[in-house]
Protein backbone atom coordinates (compact mmCIF):
# COMPACT_ATOMS: atom_id res chain seq x y z
CA UNK A 1 0.00 0.00 0.00
CA UNK A 2 1.36 3.46 -0.94
CA UNK A 3 1.70 5.56 1.75
CA UNK A 4 1.59 9.03 -0.64
CA UNK A 5 -0.74 8.45 -3.64
CA UNK A 6 -1.09 11.71 -6.19
CA UNK A 7 -3.28 11.54 -8.89
CA UNK A 8 -3.48 14.12 -11.57
CA UNK A 9 -2.41 17.06 -9.06
CA UNK A 10 -2.72 20.41 -10.24
CA UNK A 11 -3.07 24.11 -8.97
CA UNK A 12 -3.01 27.22 -10.30
CA UNK A 13 -2.37 30.23 -8.20
CA UNK A 14 -4.38 33.53 -9.80
CA UNK A 15 -1.97 36.46 -9.21
CA UNK A 16 -2.88 40.25 -9.31
CA UNK A 17 -6.46 39.50 -8.26
CA UNK A 18 -7.62 41.47 -5.04
CA UNK A 19 -10.80 42.15 -3.52
CA UNK A 20 -9.72 45.60 -2.97
CA UNK A 21 -6.86 47.57 -3.97
CA UNK A 22 -4.76 48.61 -7.08
CA UNK A 23 -3.51 45.89 -8.79
CA UNK A 24 -7.93 46.26 -9.62
CA UNK A 25 -7.47 47.23 -13.01
CA UNK A 26 -4.65 44.40 -14.11
CA UNK A 27 -6.02 41.03 -15.65
CA UNK A 28 -5.72 38.45 -13.13
CA UNK A 29 -3.15 36.15 -14.42
CA UNK A 30 -2.83 32.50 -13.90
CA UNK A 31 0.18 30.59 -12.83
CA UNK A 32 -0.13 26.91 -13.41
CA UNK A 33 2.31 25.83 -10.66
CA UNK A 34 1.71 22.28 -11.00
CA UNK A 35 0.36 20.45 -13.25
CA UNK A 36 -0.90 16.69 -14.09
CA UNK A 37 1.51 15.61 -11.15
CA UNK A 38 0.87 11.35 -10.47
CA UNK A 39 3.33 9.64 -8.42
CA UNK A 40 2.81 6.82 -5.64
CA UNK A 41 5.46 6.48 -3.17
CA UNK A 42 5.83 3.29 -0.86
CA UNK A 43 6.24 3.50 2.80
CA UNK A 44 10.10 3.21 3.93
CA UNK A 45 11.10 5.61 0.50
CA UNK A 46 13.79 8.35 0.70
CA UNK A 47 12.37 10.59 -2.10
CA UNK A 48 14.56 13.52 -3.48
CA UNK A 49 11.77 16.52 -5.35
CA UNK A 50 14.44 17.76 -7.63
CA UNK A 51 13.68 20.70 -10.33
CA UNK A 52 14.89 24.38 -11.07
CA UNK A 53 13.57 27.20 -9.13
CA UNK A 54 9.80 28.11 -9.22
CA UNK A 55 9.01 24.24 -10.97
CA UNK A 56 6.55 23.50 -8.41
CA UNK A 57 8.26 21.27 -5.79
CA UNK A 58 7.07 23.67 -2.38
CA UNK A 59 3.61 23.98 -4.30
CA UNK A 60 3.41 19.77 -4.13
CA UNK A 61 4.61 19.61 -0.79
CA UNK A 62 2.19 22.32 0.70
CA UNK A 63 -0.31 19.87 -0.52
CA UNK A 64 0.92 17.06 0.64
CA UNK A 65 0.55 18.58 4.21
CA UNK A 66 -2.83 20.13 3.84
CA UNK A 67 -1.47 23.75 3.58
CA UNK A 68 -2.65 24.15 0.09
CA UNK A 69 -5.75 22.88 -1.58
CA UNK A 70 -5.53 21.52 -5.10
CA UNK A 71 -7.11 23.28 -7.45
CA UNK A 72 -8.14 19.54 -9.12
CA UNK A 73 -6.72 16.29 -8.96
CA UNK A 74 -6.42 13.69 -5.68
CA UNK A 75 -3.70 13.35 -2.86
CA UNK A 76 -3.76 10.95 0.16
CA UNK A 77 -0.84 10.26 2.62
CA UNK A 78 -1.05 7.57 4.78
CA UNK A 79 -4.95 6.87 3.65
CA UNK A 80 -6.10 10.60 4.54
CA UNK A 81 -6.92 13.45 2.45
CA UNK A 82 -4.34 16.32 3.95
CA UNK A 83 -7.58 18.68 3.49
CA UNK A 84 -10.39 16.82 4.51
CA UNK A 85 -8.09 15.34 7.42
CA UNK A 86 -5.52 18.25 8.22
CA UNK A 87 -5.84 17.52 11.75
CA UNK A 88 -5.43 13.67 11.56
CA UNK A 89 -2.99 13.81 9.23
CA UNK A 90 -1.11 16.31 11.11
CA UNK A 91 -0.46 13.76 14.00
CA UNK A 92 1.41 11.27 11.26
CA UNK A 93 3.53 13.71 9.30
CA UNK A 94 6.34 16.09 10.53
CA UNK A 95 7.05 19.12 8.13
CA UNK A 96 10.33 21.03 8.01
CA UNK A 97 10.65 24.46 6.11
CA UNK A 98 14.47 24.99 5.58
CA UNK A 99 13.67 28.68 5.07
CA UNK A 100 11.26 29.06 7.95
CA UNK A 101 11.14 28.25 11.79
CA UNK A 102 8.35 26.19 13.13
CA UNK A 103 9.52 27.06 16.73
CA UNK A 104 8.47 29.15 19.33
CA UNK A 105 11.48 32.24 18.12
CA UNK A 106 10.89 33.94 21.75
CA UNK A 107 11.14 30.21 23.71
CA UNK A 108 13.94 27.97 24.76
CA UNK A 109 14.11 25.16 22.66
CA UNK A 110 13.14 22.75 25.67
CA UNK A 111 10.45 24.79 25.87
CA UNK A 112 9.21 24.57 22.03
CA UNK A 113 9.81 21.28 22.51
CA UNK A 114 7.14 20.76 26.07
CA UNK A 115 4.39 22.93 23.91
CA UNK A 116 4.97 20.14 20.74
CA UNK A 117 4.53 17.55 23.07
CA UNK A 118 1.10 19.10 24.56
CA UNK A 119 -0.23 19.75 20.98
CA UNK A 120 0.48 16.24 19.53
CA UNK A 121 -0.34 14.64 22.64
CA UNK A 122 2.77 12.67 22.93
CA UNK A 123 2.76 9.73 25.58
CA UNK A 124 5.43 10.58 27.98
CA UNK A 125 7.01 7.39 27.98
CA UNK A 126 7.68 8.41 24.17
CA UNK A 127 8.55 11.57 24.67
CA UNK A 128 11.29 11.37 26.67
CA UNK A 129 12.61 8.04 24.98
CA UNK A 130 12.77 9.79 21.95
CA UNK A 131 13.89 13.23 23.31
CA UNK A 132 16.91 10.94 24.45
CA UNK A 133 17.42 9.95 21.37
CA UNK A 134 16.96 13.40 19.20
CA UNK A 135 18.83 14.97 21.59
CA UNK A 136 21.84 12.39 21.31
CA UNK A 137 21.83 11.92 17.49
CA UNK A 138 21.61 16.37 17.07
CA UNK A 139 23.57 16.83 19.57
CA UNK A 140 20.98 19.43 21.39
CA UNK A 141 22.30 19.20 24.52
CA UNK A 142 24.43 22.28 23.94
CA UNK A 143 21.63 25.25 23.24
CA UNK A 144 18.70 23.48 24.57
CA UNK A 145 17.78 26.23 27.13
CA UNK A 146 18.98 28.95 24.44
CA UNK A 147 16.15 31.26 22.93
CA UNK A 148 15.40 30.19 19.39
CA UNK A 149 16.15 33.29 18.10
CA UNK A 150 19.68 33.27 19.69
CA UNK A 151 20.50 29.80 17.82
CA UNK A 152 22.60 29.75 14.68
CA UNK A 153 20.81 28.60 11.79
CA UNK A 154 22.71 24.75 11.96
CA UNK A 155 21.26 24.47 15.53
CA UNK A 156 18.05 25.67 14.90
CA UNK A 157 18.03 23.31 12.02
CA UNK A 158 18.68 20.55 14.50
CA UNK A 159 16.30 21.93 16.51
CA UNK A 160 13.90 21.89 13.73
CA UNK A 161 14.39 18.70 12.97
CA UNK A 162 13.83 17.30 16.61
CA UNK A 163 10.55 19.47 16.66
CA UNK A 164 9.34 17.86 13.54
CA UNK A 165 10.19 14.19 14.92
CA UNK A 166 9.09 14.19 18.31
CA UNK A 167 5.82 13.12 17.75
CA UNK A 168 7.37 10.03 16.18
CA UNK A 169 5.90 10.87 12.49
CA UNK A 170 5.78 8.05 9.87
CA UNK A 171 6.30 10.53 6.90
CA UNK A 172 8.59 13.36 7.31
CA UNK A 173 8.74 16.37 4.68
CA UNK A 174 11.73 18.22 4.26
CA UNK A 175 11.75 20.97 2.33
CA UNK A 176 15.81 22.73 1.36
CA UNK A 177 16.62 21.71 4.99
CA UNK A 178 20.09 21.98 3.87
CA UNK A 179 19.73 25.40 2.44
CA UNK A 180 22.25 27.39 4.05
CA UNK A 181 24.37 25.00 5.89
CA UNK A 182 27.92 24.49 6.06
CA UNK A 183 29.52 21.42 4.80
CA UNK A 184 29.76 19.80 8.00
CA UNK A 185 26.22 20.87 9.67
CA UNK A 186 25.32 19.31 5.90
CA UNK A 187 26.81 15.88 6.87
CA UNK A 188 25.68 15.69 10.16
CA UNK A 189 22.13 16.08 8.82
CA UNK A 190 22.45 13.81 6.11
CA UNK A 191 23.95 11.38 8.75
CA UNK A 192 20.96 11.84 10.80
CA UNK A 193 18.53 11.49 8.17
CA UNK A 194 19.91 8.42 6.51
CA UNK A 195 19.96 6.63 10.05
CA UNK A 196 16.11 7.36 10.46
CA UNK A 197 15.12 6.61 6.92
CA UNK A 198 16.97 3.37 7.86
CA UNK A 199 16.31 2.34 11.52
CA UNK A 200 13.02 4.01 12.09
CA UNK A 201 11.68 3.49 8.71
CA UNK A 202 10.11 6.88 8.64
CA UNK A 203 9.77 7.53 5.34
CA UNK A 204 11.18 11.03 3.93
CA UNK A 205 10.46 13.29 0.88
CA UNK A 206 12.85 16.02 0.42
CA UNK A 207 13.36 18.44 -1.79
CA UNK A 208 17.16 20.34 -2.34
CA UNK A 209 19.23 21.53 -5.02
CA UNK A 210 22.09 20.31 -3.56
CA UNK A 211 23.92 17.47 -5.22
CA UNK A 212 25.28 15.87 -2.40
CA UNK A 213 21.95 15.66 -0.34
CA UNK A 214 21.04 13.65 -3.45
CA UNK A 215 23.64 11.33 -3.96
CA UNK A 216 24.13 10.77 -0.55
CA UNK A 217 20.32 10.12 0.48
CA UNK A 218 17.88 9.28 -2.18
CA UNK A 219 17.20 6.47 -3.44
CA UNK A 220 14.29 7.84 -5.91
CA UNK A 221 14.24 11.19 -7.94
CA UNK A 222 11.27 12.75 -8.82
CA UNK A 223 12.41 15.60 -11.46
CA UNK A 224 9.62 18.43 -11.83
CA UNK A 225 9.81 20.87 -14.64
CA UNK A 226 7.62 23.57 -15.11
CA UNK A 227 4.69 21.49 -12.70
CA UNK A 228 4.81 18.62 -14.38
CA UNK A 229 7.31 14.91 -13.70
CA UNK A 230 10.13 14.28 -16.08
CA UNK A 231 11.59 11.75 -14.47
CA UNK A 232 11.15 9.17 -12.03
CA UNK A 233 13.73 7.18 -11.08
CA UNK A 234 17.21 6.28 -8.83
CA UNK A 235 20.39 8.58 -9.38
CA UNK A 236 21.96 6.24 -11.39
CA UNK A 237 18.93 5.40 -13.89
CA UNK A 238 19.38 9.49 -14.15
CA UNK A 239 23.06 9.16 -15.04
CA UNK A 240 21.74 6.84 -17.36
CA UNK A 241 19.51 8.99 -18.99
CA UNK A 242 21.63 11.95 -19.29
CA UNK A 243 25.42 11.44 -17.99
CA UNK A 244 27.47 13.23 -15.99
CA UNK A 245 27.84 16.98 -18.19
CA UNK A 246 30.98 17.96 -16.15
CA UNK A 247 33.17 20.64 -17.37
CA UNK A 248 37.10 21.16 -16.83
CA UNK A 249 39.01 24.77 -16.90
CA UNK A 250 42.83 24.59 -17.95
CA UNK A 251 45.75 27.22 -18.03
CA UNK A 252 47.98 27.18 -20.32
CA UNK A 253 51.63 28.96 -20.64
CA UNK A 254 51.47 30.26 -23.71
CA UNK A 255 47.97 30.69 -25.64
CA UNK A 256 47.23 27.09 -26.80
CA UNK A 257 46.92 26.53 -30.68
CA UNK A 258 44.15 25.15 -30.90
CA UNK A 259 44.20 23.37 -34.57
CA UNK A 260 46.73 21.03 -32.93
CA UNK A 261 43.93 20.25 -30.83
CA UNK A 262 42.04 19.29 -33.65
CA UNK A 263 44.83 17.18 -34.85
CA UNK A 264 45.10 15.05 -31.98
CA UNK A 265 41.52 14.55 -31.23
CA UNK A 266 39.97 15.05 -34.36
CA UNK A 267 37.44 17.38 -34.94
CA UNK A 268 37.69 20.63 -32.32
CA UNK A 269 34.75 20.25 -31.15
CA UNK A 270 33.81 16.40 -30.61
CA UNK A 271 30.52 15.87 -29.68
CA UNK A 272 31.44 14.63 -26.64
CA UNK A 273 34.37 17.62 -25.69
CA UNK A 274 33.06 21.25 -26.25
CA UNK A 275 35.89 23.90 -26.06
CA UNK A 276 35.77 27.55 -25.68
CA UNK A 277 38.61 29.63 -25.32
CA UNK A 278 38.63 32.15 -22.78
CA UNK A 279 38.62 36.05 -23.25
CA UNK A 280 42.28 36.24 -21.87
CA UNK A 281 43.71 33.58 -24.18
CA UNK A 282 45.35 31.89 -22.57
CA UNK A 283 42.37 29.63 -20.42
CA UNK A 284 40.50 26.87 -22.32
CA UNK A 285 36.70 25.84 -20.81
CA UNK A 286 35.53 22.43 -21.93
CA UNK A 287 32.47 20.52 -21.57
CA UNK A 288 31.97 17.01 -21.28
CA UNK A 289 30.31 13.91 -20.50
CA UNK A 290 32.12 12.39 -17.91
CA UNK A 291 29.84 8.54 -18.56
CA UNK A 292 31.16 8.59 -22.23
CA UNK A 293 34.54 10.32 -21.84
CA UNK A 294 36.30 10.49 -18.68
CA UNK A 295 38.46 13.66 -17.34
CA UNK A 296 41.92 12.11 -18.10
CA UNK A 297 41.31 11.41 -21.44
CA UNK A 298 39.90 14.90 -21.68
CA UNK A 299 43.19 16.68 -20.32
CA UNK A 300 45.35 14.33 -22.73
CA UNK A 301 43.75 15.85 -25.92
CA UNK A 302 44.01 19.64 -24.96
CA UNK A 303 48.07 18.72 -24.12
CA UNK A 304 48.12 18.75 -27.69
CA UNK A 305 47.41 22.25 -27.81
CA UNK A 306 50.14 23.05 -25.68
CA UNK A 307 51.86 22.93 -21.74
CA UNK A 308 49.42 23.15 -18.96
CA UNK A 309 50.48 24.66 -16.05
CA UNK A 310 47.49 24.52 -13.75
CA UNK A 311 43.48 23.13 -14.35
CA UNK A 312 40.44 22.42 -12.17
CA UNK A 313 37.71 20.52 -12.47
CA UNK A 314 33.99 21.34 -11.88
CA UNK A 315 31.68 18.79 -10.56
CA UNK A 316 28.87 18.32 -12.42
CA UNK A 317 26.20 20.03 -10.98
CA UNK A 318 22.67 19.11 -10.43
CA UNK A 319 20.92 22.06 -11.95
CA UNK A 320 22.97 21.36 -15.34
CA UNK A 321 21.94 17.33 -15.14
CA UNK A 322 18.58 18.58 -14.84
CA UNK A 323 18.68 20.76 -17.31
CA UNK A 324 18.90 18.17 -19.98
CA UNK A 325 14.93 17.66 -19.34
CA UNK A 326 14.17 20.81 -20.74
CA UNK B 1 -20.54 14.59 19.46
CA UNK B 2 -18.19 13.03 22.14
CA UNK B 3 -15.07 13.29 19.89
CA UNK B 4 -15.82 16.56 19.46
CA UNK B 5 -16.04 17.61 23.03
CA UNK B 6 -12.70 15.59 23.41
CA UNK B 7 -11.05 17.95 20.56
CA UNK B 8 -12.33 20.73 22.56
CA UNK B 9 -10.76 19.59 25.71
CA UNK B 10 -7.16 18.58 24.05
CA UNK B 11 -7.16 21.93 22.84
CA UNK B 12 -7.90 24.07 25.75
CA UNK B 13 -5.19 21.71 27.65
CA UNK B 14 -2.51 22.73 25.14
CA UNK B 15 -4.00 26.50 25.23
CA UNK B 16 -3.02 26.18 28.49
CA UNK B 17 0.21 24.92 27.80
CA UNK B 18 1.28 27.07 25.53
CA UNK B 19 -0.23 30.38 27.25
CA UNK B 20 2.01 29.36 30.65
CA UNK B 21 5.17 29.00 28.48
CA UNK B 22 4.46 32.21 27.03
CA UNK B 23 4.16 33.86 30.29
CA UNK B 24 7.16 32.45 31.54
CA UNK B 25 9.13 33.88 29.05
CA UNK B 26 7.84 37.44 29.33
CA UNK B 27 8.01 37.12 33.13
CA UNK B 28 11.86 37.07 32.12
CA UNK B 29 11.65 40.64 31.17
CA UNK B 30 10.36 41.81 33.99
CA UNK B 31 11.00 45.52 33.86
CA UNK B 32 10.15 45.65 29.88
CA UNK B 33 6.32 44.44 31.41
CA UNK B 34 5.99 46.65 34.13
CA UNK B 35 6.94 49.80 32.59
CA UNK B 36 4.95 48.83 29.26
CA UNK B 37 2.03 48.36 31.72
CA UNK B 38 2.71 51.27 33.29
CA UNK B 39 2.87 53.22 30.09
CA UNK B 40 -0.41 51.94 28.91
CA UNK B 41 -2.51 52.52 31.68
CA UNK B 42 -1.21 56.32 31.45
CA UNK B 43 -2.29 56.44 27.61
CA UNK B 44 -5.67 54.98 28.20
CA UNK B 45 -6.00 57.04 31.29
CA UNK B 46 -5.63 60.12 29.00
CA UNK B 47 -8.05 59.00 26.58
CA UNK B 48 -10.73 58.85 29.26
CA UNK B 49 -9.71 62.19 30.73
CA UNK B 50 -10.40 63.55 27.38
CA UNK B 51 -13.80 62.25 27.15
CA UNK B 52 -14.60 63.13 30.65
CA UNK B 53 -13.63 66.61 29.85
CA UNK B 54 -15.79 67.16 26.79
CA UNK B 55 -18.76 65.67 28.69
CA UNK B 56 -18.08 67.74 31.58
CA UNK B 57 -18.34 70.95 29.57
CA UNK B 58 -21.45 69.30 27.26
CA UNK B 59 -23.34 68.91 30.34
CA UNK B 60 -25.01 65.62 30.07
CA UNK B 61 -24.95 63.72 26.88
CA UNK B 62 -28.14 61.64 25.20
CA UNK B 63 -29.49 61.23 28.79
CA UNK B 64 -26.57 60.18 29.89
CA UNK B 65 -24.24 61.47 32.91
CA UNK B 66 -20.60 61.74 33.46
CA UNK B 67 -20.76 58.77 35.50
CA UNK B 68 -22.85 57.18 33.36
CA UNK B 69 -20.36 57.24 30.52
CA UNK B 70 -17.41 56.35 32.92
CA UNK B 71 -19.05 53.33 33.33
CA UNK B 72 -19.69 52.88 29.57
CA UNK B 73 -15.97 53.74 28.65
CA UNK B 74 -14.90 51.39 31.59
CA UNK B 75 -17.06 48.68 30.16
CA UNK B 76 -15.71 49.07 26.83
CA UNK B 77 -12.30 49.09 27.70
CA UNK B 78 -12.64 46.24 29.42
CA UNK B 79 -13.74 43.85 26.88
CA UNK B 80 -11.83 45.17 24.60
CA UNK B 81 -9.05 44.28 26.61
CA UNK B 82 -9.66 41.14 26.59
CA UNK B 83 -8.70 40.73 22.80
CA UNK B 84 -5.77 42.77 23.27
CA UNK B 85 -4.49 40.48 25.51
CA UNK B 86 -5.80 36.99 24.00
CA UNK B 87 -6.10 37.77 20.61
CA UNK B 88 -2.94 39.69 20.13
CA UNK B 89 -1.78 37.03 16.78
CA UNK B 90 -4.95 37.61 15.63
CA UNK B 91 -4.81 41.19 15.65
CA UNK B 92 -1.36 40.97 14.26
CA UNK B 93 -2.56 38.32 11.57
CA UNK B 94 -1.14 40.11 8.55
CA UNK B 95 2.19 38.61 9.16
CA UNK B 96 1.41 35.27 8.69
CA UNK B 97 -0.33 36.25 5.37
CA UNK B 98 1.88 38.17 4.17
CA UNK B 99 5.07 36.39 5.28
CA UNK B 100 3.28 32.88 4.64
CA UNK B 101 3.96 32.30 8.68
CA UNK B 102 0.42 30.81 8.59
CA UNK B 103 1.54 27.62 6.79
CA UNK B 104 3.00 26.92 10.38
CA UNK B 105 -0.19 26.96 11.60
CA UNK B 106 -1.89 24.34 9.10
CA UNK B 107 0.45 21.61 9.88
CA UNK B 108 -0.43 21.57 13.78
CA UNK B 109 -3.34 18.93 14.67
CA UNK B 110 -5.52 21.68 16.54
CA UNK B 111 -8.39 24.30 14.70
CA UNK B 112 -6.38 26.80 12.58
CA UNK B 113 -7.98 30.06 15.16
CA UNK B 114 -6.85 28.71 18.61
CA UNK B 115 -3.35 27.54 16.96
CA UNK B 116 -2.83 31.06 15.86
CA UNK B 117 -4.55 32.94 19.27
CA UNK B 118 -1.73 30.32 21.49
CA UNK B 119 0.30 31.58 19.65
CA UNK B 120 1.48 34.34 22.06
CA UNK B 121 -0.85 35.53 24.91
CA UNK B 122 -0.02 39.91 25.19
CA UNK B 123 -0.09 39.72 29.09
CA UNK B 124 1.10 43.55 28.99
CA UNK B 125 -2.01 44.73 27.02
CA UNK B 126 -4.10 43.57 30.39
CA UNK B 127 -3.56 47.21 31.26
CA UNK B 128 -6.71 47.83 29.05
CA UNK B 129 -8.81 45.49 31.01
CA UNK B 130 -7.63 46.49 34.79
CA UNK B 131 -8.10 50.30 33.79
CA UNK B 132 -11.38 49.68 32.62
CA UNK B 133 -12.37 47.75 35.73
CA UNK B 134 -11.25 50.47 37.46
CA UNK B 135 -13.10 52.79 35.89
CA UNK B 136 -16.49 50.30 36.21
CA UNK B 137 -16.11 50.23 39.98
CA UNK B 138 -15.46 54.19 40.27
CA UNK B 139 -18.80 54.55 38.46
CA UNK B 140 -19.85 52.05 39.97
CA UNK B 141 -19.66 53.61 43.80
CA UNK B 142 -20.85 56.92 42.40
CA UNK B 143 -23.87 55.36 40.96
CA UNK B 144 -24.86 52.57 43.00
CA UNK B 145 -26.76 54.46 46.07
CA UNK B 146 -28.92 56.62 43.15
CA UNK B 147 -29.55 54.14 41.20
CA UNK B 148 -29.79 51.09 43.85
CA UNK B 149 -27.71 48.91 42.44
CA UNK B 150 -27.08 45.40 43.55
CA UNK B 151 -25.62 42.35 43.70
CA UNK B 152 -27.72 41.10 40.70
CA UNK B 153 -26.85 44.23 38.49
CA UNK B 154 -23.00 43.36 39.48
CA UNK B 155 -23.58 40.30 38.14
CA UNK B 156 -24.78 41.82 35.63
CA UNK B 157 -22.39 43.97 34.76
CA UNK B 158 -19.58 40.91 34.98
CA UNK B 159 -21.40 39.28 31.92
CA UNK B 160 -21.82 42.73 30.54
CA UNK B 161 -17.67 42.65 29.80
CA UNK B 162 -18.12 38.94 29.47
CA UNK B 163 -20.13 39.59 25.93
CA UNK B 164 -18.52 42.32 25.26
CA UNK B 165 -14.74 40.51 25.19
CA UNK B 166 -16.69 37.93 23.00
CA UNK B 167 -18.06 39.91 20.71
CA UNK B 168 -14.84 42.27 20.16
CA UNK B 169 -12.85 39.02 19.99
CA UNK B 170 -15.53 37.92 16.57
CA UNK B 171 -14.40 41.11 15.06
CA UNK B 172 -10.91 41.07 15.92
CA UNK B 173 -11.25 37.33 13.88
CA UNK B 174 -13.70 38.41 11.62
CA UNK B 175 -11.00 40.97 10.83
CA UNK B 176 -8.43 38.58 10.53
CA UNK B 177 -10.64 36.13 8.26
CA UNK B 178 -10.79 39.08 5.62
CA UNK B 179 -7.18 39.03 5.30
CA UNK B 180 -7.49 36.01 3.40
CA UNK B 181 -9.01 38.34 0.80
CA UNK B 182 -7.10 41.34 1.14
CA UNK B 183 -3.61 40.15 2.50
CA UNK B 184 -3.49 43.41 4.91
CA UNK B 185 -5.85 43.94 7.63
CA UNK B 186 -4.22 47.05 8.98
CA UNK B 187 -6.28 49.17 6.82
CA UNK B 188 -9.32 47.24 7.78
CA UNK B 189 -9.00 47.45 11.14
CA UNK B 190 -9.29 51.66 12.03
CA UNK B 191 -12.55 51.18 10.10
CA UNK B 192 -13.98 47.73 11.65
CA UNK B 193 -12.26 47.87 15.06
CA UNK B 194 -10.41 51.15 16.40
CA UNK B 195 -13.42 53.65 15.22
CA UNK B 196 -16.33 51.83 16.64
CA UNK B 197 -14.41 51.10 19.51
CA UNK B 198 -14.16 54.74 20.19
CA UNK B 199 -17.43 55.51 18.84
CA UNK B 200 -19.57 52.72 21.51
CA UNK B 201 -17.75 54.85 24.63
CA UNK B 202 -20.29 57.43 24.12
CA UNK B 203 -24.12 56.85 24.26
CA UNK B 204 -25.61 55.50 21.20
CA UNK B 205 -28.89 57.80 20.86
CA UNK B 206 -26.07 60.77 20.21
CA UNK B 207 -25.80 59.20 16.61
CA UNK B 208 -27.50 59.48 13.30
CA UNK B 209 -29.70 56.26 12.38
CA UNK B 210 -27.69 54.62 10.07
CA UNK B 211 -25.07 54.19 12.73
CA UNK B 212 -27.06 53.01 15.21
CA UNK B 213 -28.10 50.69 12.98
CA UNK B 214 -24.94 49.14 11.61
CA UNK B 215 -23.45 48.94 15.76
CA UNK B 216 -26.82 46.60 16.45
CA UNK B 217 -26.41 44.50 13.33
CA UNK B 218 -23.64 43.67 11.09
CA UNK B 219 -21.15 44.97 13.12
CA UNK B 220 -22.93 44.22 16.87
CA UNK B 221 -20.82 46.06 19.01
CA UNK B 222 -23.37 48.02 20.64
CA UNK B 223 -24.60 44.84 22.41
CA UNK B 224 -21.33 44.35 24.56
CA UNK B 225 -21.76 48.30 25.73
CA UNK B 226 -24.64 50.57 24.77
CA UNK B 227 -27.40 47.94 25.30
CA UNK B 228 -26.28 45.94 28.03
CA UNK B 229 -24.97 49.49 30.70
CA UNK B 230 -28.36 51.24 29.29
CA UNK B 231 -29.83 48.20 31.14
CA UNK B 232 -27.62 47.79 33.85
CA UNK B 233 -27.92 51.97 34.67
CA UNK B 234 -32.02 52.15 34.21
CA UNK B 235 -32.06 53.84 31.19
CA UNK B 236 -35.04 52.05 30.28
CA UNK B 237 -35.10 48.99 28.88
CA UNK B 238 -35.12 45.85 31.21
CA UNK B 239 -32.13 43.67 32.56
CA UNK B 240 -33.51 41.08 30.57
CA UNK B 241 -32.22 42.52 27.17
CA UNK B 242 -28.90 40.54 29.01
CA UNK B 243 -29.77 37.58 27.53
CA UNK B 244 -29.62 39.09 24.31
CA UNK B 245 -26.24 40.42 24.65
CA UNK B 246 -25.40 36.71 25.11
CA UNK B 247 -27.41 35.68 22.29
CA UNK B 248 -25.77 38.15 19.95
CA UNK B 249 -22.22 37.16 21.54
CA UNK B 250 -22.31 33.84 20.90
CA UNK B 251 -24.07 34.49 17.04
CA UNK B 252 -21.45 36.60 16.76
CA UNK B 253 -18.70 34.41 17.59
CA UNK B 254 -20.22 31.36 15.20
CA UNK B 255 -20.14 34.13 12.02
CA UNK B 256 -16.47 35.28 12.59
CA UNK B 257 -15.43 31.42 12.85
CA UNK B 258 -17.55 30.56 9.97
CA UNK B 259 -15.97 33.89 7.77
CA UNK B 260 -12.70 32.57 9.46
CA UNK B 261 -13.06 28.66 8.22
CA UNK B 262 -13.94 29.99 4.72
CA UNK B 263 -10.93 32.47 4.35
CA UNK B 264 -8.88 29.47 5.29
CA UNK B 265 -9.76 27.28 2.28
CA UNK B 266 -8.50 30.35 0.22
CA UNK B 267 -4.99 30.58 1.78
CA UNK B 268 -2.58 30.62 -1.02
CA UNK B 269 0.98 30.31 1.16
CA UNK B 270 3.56 32.34 -0.17
CA UNK B 271 6.19 31.30 -2.99
CA UNK B 272 9.22 30.93 -1.29
N1 LIG C 1 1.61 31.60 -2.99
C1 LIG C 1 1.84 31.74 -4.29
N2 LIG C 1 1.15 32.65 -5.00
C2 LIG C 1 1.35 32.79 -6.30
N3 LIG C 1 2.22 32.08 -7.03
C3 LIG C 1 2.95 31.16 -6.39
C4 LIG C 1 2.80 30.95 -4.99
N4 LIG C 1 3.64 29.97 -4.61
C5 LIG C 1 4.29 29.60 -5.71
N5 LIG C 1 3.89 30.30 -6.79
C6 LIG C 1 4.38 30.15 -8.16
O1 LIG C 1 4.28 28.78 -8.49
C7 LIG C 1 5.42 28.33 -9.16
C8 LIG C 1 6.05 27.18 -8.40
O2 LIG C 1 6.57 27.64 -7.17
P1 LIG C 1 7.23 26.70 -6.08
O3 LIG C 1 7.50 27.53 -4.88
O4 LIG C 1 6.42 25.49 -5.90
O5 LIG C 1 8.60 26.32 -6.79
P2 LIG C 1 9.81 25.45 -6.23
O6 LIG C 1 9.95 24.29 -7.13
O7 LIG C 1 9.66 25.19 -4.80
O8 LIG C 1 11.03 26.44 -6.48
P3 LIG C 1 12.33 26.73 -5.59
O9 LIG C 1 13.34 25.76 -6.00
O10 LIG C 1 12.70 28.10 -6.02
O11 LIG C 1 11.94 26.64 -4.16
C9 LIG C 1 6.30 29.55 -9.33
O12 LIG C 1 6.07 30.06 -10.61
C10 LIG C 1 5.83 30.50 -8.29
O13 LIG C 1 5.99 31.82 -8.72
MG1 LIG D 1 10.64 25.79 -3.02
Amino acid sequence: MAIIEAERLRKVFTRGQRLFGRKRSDAPVNVEAVRDLSFRIEPGEFVGFLGPNGAGKSTTIKMMTGILHPTSGRVTVDGLSPQADRVRLALRIGVVFGQRTQLWWDLPLRESFRILRAMYRVPPVDFRRRMEMLTELLGLDAFMDMPVRQLSLGQRMRGELAGALLHGPRVLFLDEPTIGLDVTAKAALRQFLRSLNAEVGTTVILTTHDMTDVEELCQRILVINQGTQVFDGSLAELHERVGMPSALRATFREPPDMSRLSDAGGRRSSPDIRVTVLEDGRTVHAEFNRLTCPAPQVLERLRAAGEIVDFSMQEPRLETIIQQFY
Amino acid sequence: MREALKAAGDGCRTYGIVAASSLRSRAAYTWNFTLSLFFQMLMYSADVAALLLMVRTAGAIGGWGTYDILFLSGLVLASSGVYRVFGSELHNFDKYLVHGEFDGVLIRPAHTLLTVAARSIDVEQGGAFLEGVVLMVLAWRHLAPDLGLGVVDALCAALAVACGAVIWFAVVTATAALGFWTTRIDDLQPVLLYGPETAVSYPLSIYPKAVRWIFQTILPVAFGSYVPAAAILRKGPPLSDLGWCAAVAAASFVAALGLWNLGVRRYTSTGS
